[in-house]
């Protein structure tokens, strides 16, 4: 809890990190969005890929958490569209029920990777980890 | 005077009687005599049609018409002026032309004996005395003329006989190609003609009157008495011709053809025989190519047929097929290949290189030294089951294509070329792919409310423990009950996705952390015990501690098998022993677990199956089979760069080995 980085509960007079988080599950996007606020963060969600690229354009986040299991624009679409709108894409982590979840991570550059079910402690350590990564 | 007479003049150069048949023509006969009277008294009495008389009024004149024509015989006064008969004679012998004829003295006295005997020394064949009895004189002409008339015959044909004698020895030597003989009874050889000159390469001189057939002939043909058996059969049958092994002079040899005749005359006799002998060497060649070229068609006839039959075979095969000679000639492709590549390959393109489109599965262009074919025909390679795409000339399309190829040889085992078999394998991609979809939807369907039920749990126990009251505390004990029966859910469904994978021979993806399989070992060990109350599950290990970064939930699956299955075939119970050790291969240290049980084993035939997706031992009858079976721990072993081995025997147990490398799994795998 020392590194100012690591602890955003020490930011919250000043920004907060915008986290946008795209999942097409009301109820999963809903907790997942609870977990992140009760972090300190500032939190945006979308429930399909036109939606979240219309708001990464808009508000910039600092960090996308993408489900590669979205309807109609997959996740990998997304990332790519991102790729060809941004000449800096915010980092991504990858949400995945699939079986080949780091494989596909890897695939579209994402920064890290959570497969579901997760335990919220990994989930939190992973969104920390990817922010003090990319902060640097 | 009888009106045809003719009668030609001393004068006269006397050729007018002789024009026509020269065998027809009439006898001249000359006339001498100073007194005209008697010339005409002369040819009163010889006139006829077969008689030209010619007359003479003295010695001169007589000469002079000797020295032009042939006279049967000259009728001579012996008593003229000047040149008298007896002169005129003398001149007359004394000419070549005139030497033979016969001269009749007519005289009108008798001078004596010795008037007599001059004039038959003089060549006088007779003489008359005038005057003279008409009918001698008449019959004694006729005599001479005859006597001509036949010898003028005999020379005319002598003549003829030269001449065709001379023309048919020109036909025998212009015969230049053929050796033509006459042999006599004995067979000795009698002629020797240009053609047996050129065959035979001896002169006239060395084999006339002097040699046999023999001398023409090898020794084999000699010694075996094929010269003499001939020569009988021609004296049996007439003719006979055979092949024979020909020697010229100098000793080289050809094949000579000889026939042999036999001559006999009209009335049956006998006299010789007819040899006609010939070079056939260019005969024979061109007989022996005639033969060989027919040959060489049945052979081609018969090859075009196999491989007819060969082509219709191949047709019916659902995979395509290629044969490709030692240089790479496609020499044959079947209907199959014909509906992959869209296009048969022309001949002069070795392999197919330059025409069929064949590309490597990342879409590059197969390099020739790459093609299946090629690798089988040059470097003997037998190539199993390799992936490539084939773009189709027709669809344009790039269809995945499982290749074989081994390489086709004589009976002395010289690679003569290839063979290429391809499975155009999409309709298995399809499915491979609605297999992927399946476990995606499958495991999406099941993670994603697991998800959210382990989510809200854990939101809800963090949130409830900084609420500090003692009504909240039960609600925590209820959320983590919560809470791990979703773990436990979670892993069951894990569980149940892996082994829908591994049975559907599909990867998995491996979560490689650092870990201690010394742990994971004795945990397996102890998790299993309470299952069975027969065995004695026992931990051997020379280390503590055995760390290396593998995917733990795998591994476990992996021990949890082996030891169920060595539970399950040991029904009579037994020890089973986990043993984990270290192993240097290569160069490369390896983590080695062995799970050895002592039960029913399996039978020697099924050893090299029991990796196998759909595998089940041929003993285990009424023994249930579950979980991810032996192929998933063969899949899940691979995966982590490792290997899974059994060594077993029947009725006596198996041990069946896992080795991991230690070194830190490439996390790209």
């Amino acid at each position: 809890m020392s590194d100012p980085s690591s602890s955003p509960d020490g930011e919250v007079a000043t920004k907060k990190t915008l986290v946008l988080v795209v999942e097409d599950e009301p109820e999963l996007r809903e907790v997942v969005c609870s977990v992140l606020e009760d972090e300190g963060y500032e939190v945006a969600s979308a429930s399909d890929g036109r939606r979240a690229l219309q708001m990464v354009e808009e508000a910039c986040p600092s960090l996308i958490i993408l489900d590669m299991g979205l309807p109609i624009m997959g996740g990998e679409e997304v990332a790519a569209k991102l790729h060809e709108m941004l000449s800096t894409v915010p980092p991504i982590l990858v949400m995945s029920a699939a079986g080949t979840v780091a494989e596909r991570a890897r695939r579209i550059g994402a920064t890290g990777f959570v497969a579901k079910p997760f335990d919220l402690d990994d989930f939190t350590a992973a969104v920390r980890a990817v922010l003090v990564t990319t902060a640097h | 005077m009888a009106p045809d007479l003719q009668i030609i003049t001393g004068d006269d150069s006397g050729t007018r009687g002789a024009a026509g048949n020269r065998y027809t023509s009439p006898v001249k006969i000359l006339m001498v005599d100073d007194e005209p009277k008697n010339l005409t008294a002369l040819e009163t009495v010889l006139a006829a049609d077969d008689r030209v008389l010619v007359r003479a009024g003295s010695g001169p004149e007589a000469l002079r018409q000797v020295l032009h024509d042939d006279f049967a015989v000259v009728l001579l006064d012996v008593h003229m002026p000047g040149m008298d008969g007896f002169e005129t004679a003398e001149l007359i012998r004394g000419r070549q032309r005139s030497r033979e004829t016969p001269i009749i003295f007519l005289t009108a006295a008798i001078s004596g004996d010795v008037f007599v005997a001059k004039g038959y020394s003089l060549g006088a064949v007779d003489y008359l005395i005038k005057p003279f009895d008409t009918e001698i004189l008449r019959s004694k002409v006729t005599v001479f003329i005859e006597l001509f008339r036949k010898t003028e015959q005999i020379k005319q044909q002598a003549e003829a006989l030269a001449e065709t004698s001379a023309f048919l020895n020109s036909v025998l030597e212009g015969a230049t190609g053929y050796a033509i003989m006459a042999l006599d009874l004995d067979g000795r050889i009698l002629s020797w003609n240009e053609g047996a000159r050129r065959i035979y390469r001896y002169d006239d001189g060395e084999i006339v009157g002097q040699a046999n057939l023999t001398r023409l002939h090898a020794e084999g043909d000699v010694t075996e008495g094929k010269i003499q058996a001939l020569l009988e059969s021609a004296k049996r049958d007439g003719q006979v011709t055979s092949i024979l092994d020909g020697v010229r002079k100098g000793g080289q040899r050809f094949a000579a053809s000889l026939s042999i005749e036999q001559r006999v005359t009209a009335d049956g006799r006998r006299i010789g025989y007819v040899a006609i002998g010939q070079d056939v060497t260019s005969v024979k060649e061109a007989e022996q190519h005639r033969a060989q070229f027919i040959q060489e068609q049945v052979a081609r006839a018969e090859a075009e047929r196999a491989r007819d039959r060969l082509q219709q075979v191949l047709d019916v095969l659902p995979e395509g097929i290629i044969l490709a000679e030692a240089d790479g000639r496609i020499s044959m492709c079947n209907a199959a290949a014909v509906d992959i590549f869209g296009k048969t390959p022309p001949e002069d393109d070795p392999w197919g290189h330059a025409t069929l489109e064949r590309y490597l599965l990342d879409g590059t262009i197969c390099p020739e030294e790459q093609l299946p074919l090629v690798r089988a025909v040059r470097g003997g390679e037998t190539v199993l089951a390799e992936q490539f795409l084939v773009k189709s000339a027709v669809a344009g399309e790039l269809v995945p294509v499982l290749m074989n190829s081994a390489p086709l040889r004589d009976t002395e085992g010289h690679i003569v070329g290839g063979v290429a078999a391809m499975q155009d394998i999409s309709p298995i991609k399809e499915l491979e792919g609605q297999k992927d979809a399946f476990l995606a939807a499958a495991s999406h369907d099941l993670k994603n409310p697991l998800a959210i039920v382990k989510a809200q749990a854990q939101l809800l126990m963090r949130r409830a423990g900084k609420i500090n009251a003692p009504e909240v505390t039960g609600l925590v004990d209820g959320l983590r009950s919560i809470d791990q029966a979703t773990r436990r859910l979670a892993g069951m469904v894990n569980e149940l996705l892996d082994v829908a994978r591994l049975q559907m021979g599909r990867p998995i993806e491996l979560d490689p952390r650092p870990m201690d399989l010394a742990i994971l070992v004795s945990e397996v060990a102890t998790d299993l015990r309470p299952s069975t109350d027969r065995h004695e599950i026992q931990v051997e290990s020379a280390d503590i501690q055995m760390m290396g970064t593998w995917d733990r939930e795998r591994l476990e699956r992996v021990l949890v098998n082996l030891v169920t299955n060595a539970i399950k075939y040991s029904p009579e119970g037994g020890r089973i022993v986990l043993n984990l050790d270290r192993d240097t291969r290569d160069g490369h240290d390896s983590a080695v677990v062995r799970v050895t049980d002592s039960g029913i084993g399996i039978p020697a035939n099924d050893l090299p199956l029991v990796f196998d997706r759909f595998y089940r031992g041929s003993n285990v009858g009424g023994i249930e089979g579950a979980g991810i079976g032996l192929s998933g721990v063969w899949q899940i072993a691979e995966q982590h760069g490792g290997t899974v081995s059994v060594e077993s025997a029947e009725g006596r147990g198996s041990t069946f080995t896992v080795r991991l490398p230690l070194a830190v799994l490439d996390s790209t795998r």
